[in-house]
């Protein structure tokens, strides 16, 4: 890439909604690649890390590419989401939160006047307007969205290669099979053998297994694969002993995913 | 029978340190000891760098040898877009492997002559030719079938191989039995080995007499087994096709891959190019790949070959016991029962081998 | 001096989460002076009702991306102590050695990619790197080794993964461990270096005395353990910790908002330092005598410094924690499980955050079910103290140009380092 081509550099911008923005972070985190991506991008709007050139999505410039992290959980949020997607050429979801609703769905279980007055007490009624609270919805419920990069949060290996892939003019790649593919690579015993239970089955790989092999077992942090086997899943959960109760409780942590598969959360489908 | 000579645990240790002093040695180990029911742990294969690392297990490991040979990922070739140059890689360091089973030293010999042909693959050739493999003896559990599928003895594609023995009962008052091996070697390279870094003793009739009692013992102790003599498989399996068994199995199966990651003789791969975030440098690597996954027969504009579970695990099942058997004149599943015992929604390769048998016959006696 | 001045700043940069600054003074007097919390609000205490106590470390860790493994040390603190489990002396080196590399993590975060761009009158770290290479890369660097304590250790630094309720749930390789002490003790010049760089750059005048909290321990810097301590008040028992320091709410934040008996009061670095400075390590307290520290520490944009001088006390932190684990023998460890006929509880767990003091009460069922959970945020404590010295500080400015004020009102939230996703459970500056 020749050096001072203004011109031809992606203009990027990175959003923040509902989250942690552990997933901005983890960009940051590529301390080793990060003068390369900032030479690559013409990154107009950072919020966590940068002052200059504060495009809002409201004014009139324009991006390549979008990368939002981050759940939807406020009327403001889906306005200036729906601004993103009008401004931006490629929307990136980064992250559980943004692409598949992730652990803030948990909120989704209780009426919302219920979780603002746990949270809130008098208050909650008190200032009605600060604490307004919509049920958690991912980005593609309400935009269109190019390109998931999954993971609670994003791996870093996956982020550098699905920028390298849009600066060289590919489509990112984005895993189509289940953890254990990662999970027998990275040489782990299996979580099942070991007495406990996982999500790995059915959830969509990328991680390179990394809970596993940190002791844990899989959460299901990215979602459920695209063709996932979720009623032999149910199976194997409950020949390992499971109670109904407790293999809802796994399927709900991340995004009460399986349950969105089927539209149960009154998710509106994404115009497209 | 001069083939074999002992081993004591003593010299055996000998050999084991002198290898992990001049090679990169890989072995049979424990892992998560305290994870397992028996607290000793689950066999798999690991990095030796002393002795006491090493546990030869009776039963097969977790996953299969075949990542010292065919890693998960390797790098073929390295460029820079800007600079306009590549260089091939070939990354071969010399290597031992302790503690291959008869099935993982037949399943290696496969992997060689997949490697070796129509175009020669430099990486994998390379590799095998500096890697000294040291086989022993084992015992079949619940899942292993390998005298169905003729691979349970080995005479070659090894270079030292490890019978346990008792040892000889010393003079009275001299200590306790030396346990240790009788061992024979398959290869030139086997015996220098052996000699350079271990003294073998002539093997006694009691040692040889207690290794064909225990092969007696592993024969009569498999309980999975294939009903039919292993050269009909792949005619049985031509035949089965529109077997109900396919649509059954492929109800429960996850598309997860994992038979084909543990299969010591699953040789598929994909290959990409990835690039640096400088993006000049980049390389091209090849990394394990699996028919049993969604995407494994999906090609450009969309279209899936094999798009149901199904289709996929038919095409597995055959690959092992029909398709492959034409070019190479070999089955290429070695009984080691990995994909069984993997597998959380429990196919088993020999039982569903089984019912296409008993399907096959029922069909012919119509 | 300037009669009116209506300035609205929308989502101030480089914090952490989104926060408005609203400054609208008429005839000289300040009529709106907020900062303004705009975060979505996330509502943790109700995500975490009704899920196991196993989850709950993992539900936590996901309040804030940079604090991750403070929450994660509070909440399984928390877990711990209602359940009545106990931890090896491994697992708590272990997760101690997190705790100095996710904090060292966090202030390095702050002070390069946060605060020096003002410092230097640049927008980013990025025009840093051709401006300053050298301190660009030193930040870089000393990031980069904190994260890898994080990732040897928890298996990632943004949500850990192996610590887990009784105890660690990976053991780390003692090579790696040799590494890690190899590269913290040669870490300490890139310190010294940026020691030198912010030792020079004056510091806006602006002492104003508060109360500043923080844990208080024996024998060790406290940061994973110790007792919640008030400068002014003495000793907090953690039971009386959330009625001592009361929490309510304000219309323009969806933070909470937090006062004392004596009102404003403040955490962190600058707190920490205030109320346990003997029990740094003689090279933090070489760092601190060369940046010309007196103490107490009464001015807010001291808290960089107080920052960079717990660097210097962390790093010595970690390398004592490795070698401490290398000599116990590392060994692989079951976790512990919850104590036999377990009947339900509550449990406490306070940590010093890199914000400062963070508080996780549960209250956990017979079946290990979370029934109840509450959380005291360090940047919750600190809003109120931030808009104190919003008030104090906008007067002395405002015979100054605008952008000054501007960038002057700012940099002064930033030195909290104010953790907004954290504290809703929220920055921007709105000049109206």
């Amino acid at each position: 890439m020749p050096e001072n081509a203004e011109k031809i550099r992606p203009k990027a911008a990175f959003f923040s909604f509902t989250c942690c923005e552990g997933c901005q972070l983890a960009v940051l985190s590529c301390e080793d690649e990060l003068p390369d991506i900032l030479r690559a991008l013409n990154i107009v709007y950072f919020r966590e890390a940068m002052t200059e050139k504060r495009v809002e999505p409201s004014q009139r410039e324009d991006y390549d590419i979008a990368f939002v992290e981050g759940s939807v959980t406020t009327q403001k949020e889906i306005t200036k989401l729906k601004h993103i997607r009008k401004k931006a050429k490629t929307v990136i979801a980064l992250g559980a939160c943004s692409s598949t609703g992730g652990l803030n769905c948990l909120k989704n279980r209780f009426p919302m006047d219920f979780v603002k007055k746990t949270v809130y007490g008098k208050y909650a009624e008190k200032y009605k307007k600060t604490f307004e609270t919509l049920p958690v919805r991912p980005i593609d419920s309400i935009i269109k969205v190019d390109c998931y990069l999954h993971g609670c949060p994003i791996s870093k290996t996956e982020f550098l290669s699905a920028f390298t892939a849009l600066l060289m003019g590919k489509t990112p790649i984005t895993q189509n099979y289940p953890v254990c593919v990662d999970c027998k690579m990275a040489g782990n015993i299996c979580v099942f053998e070991k007495g406990m239970t996982c999500l790995g089955p059915v959830t969509r790989a990328g991680c390179d297994a990394v809970c596993v092999t940190y002791g844990c077992i899989c959460w299901g942090c990215r979602g459920l694969v695209d063709d996932p086997n979720v009623s032999a899943h149910k199976e194997t959960l409950k020949r390992y002993g499971l109670t109904a109760e407790s293999m809802l409780r796994s399927f709900d942590l991340y995004g009460n995913c399986s349950l969105r598969k089927s539209g149960s959360l009154g998710v509106r489908p994404a115009k497209k | 029978m001069e083939k074999f000579s002992f081993l004591s645990n003593k010299e055996f240790r000998k050999l084991v340190e002198g290898l992990t002093g001049s090679f990169t040695v890989y072995g049979t180990v424990r892992k998560d000891a305290r994870l397992s029911a028996a607290g000793d742990g689950f066999p798999a294969y690991g990095r030796i760098s002393c002795f006491e690392d090493l546990v030869l297990g009776l039963t097969p490991t977790h996953l299969s040898a075949k990542e010292f040979l065919f890693p998960q990922r390797e790098t073929l070739l390295k460029f820079d877009i800007e600079k306009m140059t590549h260089a091939a890689v070939v990354e071969a360091v010399d290597q031992v492997i302790i503690g291959l089973h008869p099935c993982d030293i037949h399943a290696v010999g496969l992997m060689d002559r997949v490697f070796a042909y129509g175009k020669p693959d430099v990486n994998y050739l390379a590799r095998r030719a500096k890697t000294v493999i040291i086989g022993t003896d084992c015992m079949p559990d619940r899942f292993c079938f390998c005298k169905s599928v003729d691979t349970m003895n080995v005479d070659a594609g090894f270079d030292i191989f490890l019978h346990r023995v008792k040892g000889v009962e010393p003079p009275q008052g001299a200590g306790p039995p030396q346990n240790g091996f009788l061992v024979r070697t398959a290869t030139d390279r086997g015996k220098t080995i052996l000699s350079k870094y271990a003294k073998a003793k002539k093997a006694s009739l009691k040692q040889l007499d207690e290794i064909a009692a225990f092969e007696k013992k592993r024969e009569d102790s498999f309980t999975a087994h294939i009903d039919a003599p292993a050269g009909q498989l792949p005619e049985i399996y031509s035949k089965s096709d529109e077997s109900p068994v396919w649509e059954r199995i492929g109800a429960i199966c996850y598309g997860c891959g994992s038979c084909n990651n543990v299969c010591p003789t699953c040789y598929c791969f994909d290959v990409k190019d990835e690039m640096k975030s400088n993006l000049n440098e980049g390389e091209r690597v090849r990394v394990w790949d699996g028919c049993t996954l969604e995407d494994f027969a999906k090609v450009t504009g969309g279209h899936n070959f094999r798009r149901t579970r199904s289709d996929r695990l038919r095409h597995r099942f055959n690959r092992k016991f029909n398709y492959l058997t034409g070019r190479f004149g070999a089955l290429f599943c070695v009984g080691c029962g990995r994909c069984s015992r993997t597998c959380l929604v429990q196919i088993n390769i020999s039982e569903v081998t089984n019912e296409l048998i008993r399907e096959y016959n029922a069909k012919k006696r119509q | 001096m300037k009669k009116n001045l209506h300035i609205k700043i929308h989502e101030i940069t480089r914090v952490e989460g989104h926060g408005d600054i609203v400054i609208d003074i008429r005839k000289g007097r300040i009529k709106e002076l907020r900062l303004d919390i705009i975060e979505s609000p996330r509502f943790f205490e109700v995500m975490l009702v009704g899920r196991k106590y196993d989850e709950a470390q993992h539900i936590m860790s996901r309040i804030c991306g940079i604090c991750a493994v403070s929450h994660t040390s509070a909440s399984l603190k928390a877990i711990e102590a209602a359940m009545g489990m106990t931890i090896s002396r491994q697992s708590l080196l272990l997760r101690k050695l997190a705790f100095c590399g996710e904090s060292i993590q966090s202030h390095i975060l702050h002070l390069f990619f946060l605060v020096f761009p003002d410092l230097l009158g640049a927008g980013s770290i990025a025009p840093l790197l051709t401006a300053e290479p050298e301190l660009a890369r030193t930040g870089l660097e000393l990031k980069r080794l904190a994260n890898e304590i994080c990732a040897v250790v928890g298996g990632r630094h943004i949500h850990p993964i192996s610590l887990f309720p009784g105890g660690v749930a990976h053991t780390p390789e003692e090579a790696d461990l040799k590494r890690l002490k190899k590269a913290l003790l040669a870490s300490f010049a890139k310190l010294d270096y940026t020691l030198g760089f912010l030792s020079n750059i004056p510091v806006p005048q602006f002492a104003k005395p508060r109360e500043t909290i923080s844990l208080k321990a024996r024998g060790e810097y406290p940061l994973h353990d110790g007792k919640p301590y008030s400068d002014k008040e003495g000793a907090i028992e953690p039971e009386e910790y959330s009625r001592k320091v009361k929490e309510y709410c304000v219309n323009h934040s969806t933070a909470k908002h937090a006062r004392t008996k004596s009102g404003t009061f403040m955490v962190g670095a600058l707190a920490r330092l205030n109320n346990n400075f003997k029990l740094l390590s003689p090279r933090a307290k070489a760092a601190a005598k060369k940046a010309g520290l007196t103490l107490p520490l009464e001015n807010p944009f001291m808290n960089n410094m107080a920052q960079l001088i717990e660097c210097f006390h962390l790093t010595d932190e970690a390398a004592g924690h490795i070698d401490s684990l290398i000599e116990n023998g590392l060994k692989s460890e079951p976790v512990k499980k919850p104590r036999n006929g377990f009947k339900g509880g509550r449990g406490i767990g306070i940590v010093e955050a890199p914000r400062g003091t963070l508080y996780h009460d549960y209250t956990i069922d017979k079946n290990g079910i979370v029934k109840k959970a509450d959380c005291v945020i360090p940047t919750a404590q600190n809003l109120r103290s931030i808009e104190d010295d919003l008030k104090a500080f906008v007067p002395t400015l405002l015979d100054r140009p605008r952008e000054e004020i501007r960038r002057g009102v700012e940099t002064l939230v930033r030195a909290y380092d104010p953790c907004i996703s954290c504290s809703t459970h929220i920055m921007d500056v709105r000049f109206v």
